[in-house]
C-alpha cells in the first residue's frame, strides 16, 4: 500500500487589498482540512518563505493574486509536473502574480531558485487569482469577495483527489 | 562650452524598494551624483501620532518586512523610558534572542542571495545557486533558523505580534525554546563555514575613511542597548543623539539624508551598519567570532565597504553564539511589566541589521502618542552612499551606460540598502557629454 502523498498548500498573500485572497483560502482551508495529516496549510507574507517548507514535500500548491486583464476572481491554475517541461509560459505566467517581493524575490524568482537547488517537489501547481485592487491598505474588492468560497471549494476538491 | 553626458540607473536591484541614480558628466568628470529615492514617503511618523501606545509596536514593525524587529525594539524601549517603565533582565535577553532571529535571516539572506552574485558576475542568486549549490542551501537552511526563533518568540516571521510595551505578550515555554538548541548548534557551525567562504572572494581595492557610528555597551556587541559612539571620538548618550545628529530634505529625494552636526560641510555624512559596529565593538564579539575574524584575516577597521559581507558573517556567528547561550539558560518569566500612563517623552536607539535606528516618542496621561520621530539607518547612510560614489564611480565608468549602472549598483548593494523602510530605491541616469560619445 502506498503513502499518501505529503502536501503543502501555500497562501501568498498581504493585508492589502486582493491581494488578501491567499490567506483568505489558506485559512478556509485550514478550517476544512484540520483532520488531514497529509495536507499542511501555511500562510506566506513573502514567497522565498515557501523555500524553508519543502522539505518532505511531495506536491506543492500555491495560491497568490495575478495582476491580469481576465475578469476578476478568474482562476488561472498553472502546473508542473517531474519529468515533464514546464508548460511554456510556465514562469511567464507566474512572473504575472502580485508584483516583486522583498529584495526582488518574487514568487517566479522563489520557484526558480527552488527548482535551481533540486528542492521543488515533483508536483508544483499555481493558482493564481486574477486580482485588482492590490492598493497599500484597501479591502479585498466585492467582486473577489463574491468568489472566495467558490475559489476555496475548487482548490479543496483538487486537494482531496491528488 | 562643457558638454555634459547622462547616466541614469532606472532601478536598482537585489534591494529593498525603489530608487534612482542620476550622475551628470562635464567633460567627462563627475559634476553632480544623485541618489533619488522615489517611493512615495509612508508618514508613519505622522499617523502614529493620536493612536494608543499599545499599537506603536505593531505599527512601526509595518514599516519593513526584513526588520521588523528593530523596529518595534527601538519603538518599545522608546515608550517605555517615556513611561519609566524598567523591564526585567529576563525581558531584556528574550527581547536579545529575538534580535538575534532578526540579524541571521537578514544577514543571511543579503549575503546569500544579494551581495554574493556579484563577486560572480552572476545576475542573481538564482545563478549562483547552479554554481555553490552547497553555500546557498546552507544560507537558506540558516536563514530558516533565523526565522524559527522569530516565530517561536514573535508570533510569526514577518511582522511579529508578540512584543509589546513592557515586554511580550506571552514568554515561550522553556521546551519550546530548548528545541531550537541543536539548530543554532548545527548554525553556528555553518556561520563560521560562511565566513570562511565569503572571505576568500576577490574584493575590489577600494577603500574610504569613514566615519563609522554605532552603539556600544560596556559588556556587549551592541543590540538593543548602549551609547552612541563614533571612530573620530563622540561618545554621547542616545538623549543626545538630535544634537548631534540632523535629517534634512533634498530637492532630489523623498528620504531625508541625515548629517553629522559637528563636522564641516562635505564631510558630514557617516557610516551606520555591520562594519561601524565590529569597528566599534571587536572586543565585544563573542570570542567564536573574534577568532573567526582572525582566522580569516578580517581588518576590523576596514574602510573597504564592500567587505560588509564580511562583516555580517561575523555578526551571524555572534547571533548563533549568543542565541544558544541564551536558550540553554532560560527559564520562563513573566512576560511583561504594568505601566500607569504619564505624560512623558522617551527615545531610544538600537542596532538594526543595516544600522542604528533612532526613535523618539512623547505620550500623553491618557496613553496616547503625541509626537513620533523614526529616523532608519538607511537615511543615515544615504549621504555616506552618494559620497562613496563619487570615488567608486571612475573605477566603473564605461560608455556602456548599462555596464556603469552594474558597477554603481554593486556599490550600493554592499549596505544592503532597505529603501522602502528609508521610507524608500534605484535607476541611473548618467548625462554624458556627446564629444565624450564619439570618443
Amino acid at each position: 500500500m502506498f503513502d499518501s502523498p505529503s502536501i503543502l498548500f501555500v497562501g501568498v498573500g498581504s493585508p492589502h487589498g486582493d491581494d488578501r485572497i491567499g490567506w483568505h483560502i489558506a485559512e478556509i482551508l485550514s478550517r476544512e482540512l484540520v483532520d488531514q495529516d497529509q495536507i499542511t496549510v501555511r500562510k506566506a507574507a513573502v514567497p522565498m518563505d515557501i523555500v524553508d517548507w519543502l522539505e518532505d514535500c511531495d506536491e506543492l500548491h500555491i495560491c497568490d493574486a495575478a495582476e491580469s486583464q481576465e475578469p476578476i476572481g478568474t482562476v488561472r491554475r498553472i502546473e508542473s509536473t517531474f519529468g515533464q517541461p514546464p508548460p511554456a509560459d510556465w514562469l511567464g505566467c507566474i512572473q504575472q502574480l502580485h508584483g516583486s517581493s522583498s529584495h526582488d524575490f518574487s514568487l517566479a524568482a522563489t520557484l526558480q531558485l527552488a527548482r535551481q537547488l533540486s528542492r521543488l517537489p515533483p508536483r508544483v501547481v499555481v493558482h493564481a487569482v486574477s486580482a485588482s485592487r492590490l492598493k497599500e491598505g484597501s479591502l479585498i474588492s466585492a467582486a473577489l469577495q463574491r468568489r472566495v468560497q467558490e475559489i476555496a471549494s475548487t482548490i479543496l476538491g483538487e486537494l482531496a483527489n491528488a | 562650452m562643457a558638454k555634459t553626458r547622462n547616466i541614469k540607473v532606472e532601478a536598482i536591484s537585489r534591494v529593498e524598494g525603489e530608487g534612482g541614480l542620476h550622475v551628470t558628466l562635464s567633460d567627462g568628470q563627475i559634476e553632480d551624483i544623485k541618489l533619488s529615492i522615489y517611493e512615495p514617503p509612508r508618514f508613519f511618523e505622522a499617523f502614529l501620532r493620536g493612536r494608543p501606545l499599545e499599537e506603536v509596536p505593531d505599527i512601526t514593525a509595518r514599516i519593513c518586512g526584513i526588520c521588523p524587529v528593530a523596529y518595534q525594539m527601538s519603538s518599545v524601549h522608546a515608550i517605555e523610558q517615556a513611561l519609566a517603565v524598567k523591564i526585567t533582565p529576563e525581558i531584556r535577553q528574550l527581547r536579545r534572542l529575538l534580535y538575534c532571529g532578526e540579524w541571521i535571516e537578514s544577514h543571511v539572506l543579503h549575503m546569500h542571495l544579494l551581495q554574493a552574485p556579484d563577486f560572480f558576475s552572476a545576475d542573481s542568486g538564482i545563478d549562483l545557486a547552479a554554481e555553490f549549490p552547497d553555500e546557498i542551501n546552507r544560507g537558506l537552511r540558516m536563514k530558516k533558523y533565523g526565522n524559527e526563533l522569530l516565530e517561536v518568540l514573535g508570533g510569526r516571521a514577518i511582522h511579529p505580534i508578540n512584543v509589546r510595551v513592557g515586554g511580550f505578550h506571552r514568554a515561550p515555554r522553556r521546551e519550546e525554546l530548548q528545541k531550537l538548541i541543536p539548530a543554532m548548534e548545527w548554525g553556528l557551525q555553518a556561520a563560521i563555514e560562511t565566513t570562511r567562504w565569503v572571505a576568500t572572494f576577490n574584493y575590489p581595492d577600494f577603500s574610504r575613511d569613514y566615519e563609522m557610528v554605532a552603539l556600544v555597551h560596556p559588556d556587549e556587541f551592541p543590540m538593543n542597548e548602549g551609547q552612541i559612539h563614533s571612530s573620530s571620538g563622540l561618545r554621547i548618550d542616545v538623549e543626545e543623539y538630535e544634537q548631534h545628529f540632523q535629517e534634512r530634505q533634498v530637492p532630489h529625494s523623498t528620504a531625508l539624508h541625515s548629517v553629522k552636526l559637528d563636522a564641516p560641510a562635505g564631510r558630514d555624512c557617516y557610516h551606520v551598519g555591520p562594519l561601524a559596529r565590529i569597528a566599534l565593538n571587536f572586543d565585544r564579539l563573542s570570542e567564536t567570532a573574534r577568532r573567526a575574524a582572525d582566522e580569516v584575516r578580517f581588518d576590523p577597521f576596514t574602510g573597504n565597504p564592500f567587505q560588509a559581507i564580511i562583516a555580517r558573517g561575523l555578526e551571524v556567528i555572534q547571533a548563533f553564539d549568543e542565541a544558544l547561550q541564551i536558550l540553554r539558560q532560560y527559564r520562563p518569566c513573566r512576560p511583561y511589566i504594568d505601566y500607569d500612563y504619564r505624560d512623558g517623552e522617551g527615545c531610544s536607539a538600537t542596532e538594526a541589521p543595516r544600522g542604528l535606528l533612532y526613535h523618539r516618542y512623547q505620550v500623553d496621561s491618557q496613553g496616547m502618542v503625541k509626537f513620533a520621530k523614526i529616523v532608519p539607518p538607511t537615511s543615515q547612510n544615504q549621504m555616506q552612499i552618494e559620497a562613496d560614489l563619487r570615488h567608486w564611480l571612475p573605477k566603473v565608468l564605461v560608455d556602456d551606460d548599462r555596464q556603469t549602472a552594474v558597477g554603481c549598483e554593486r556599490l550600493i548593494r554592499s549596505y544592503d540598502p532597505c529603501i522602502s523602510c528609508s521610507t524608500h530605491f534605484l535607476k541611473l541616469t548618467i548625462e554624458r557629454d556627446s564629444k565624450e560619445r564619439q570618443g
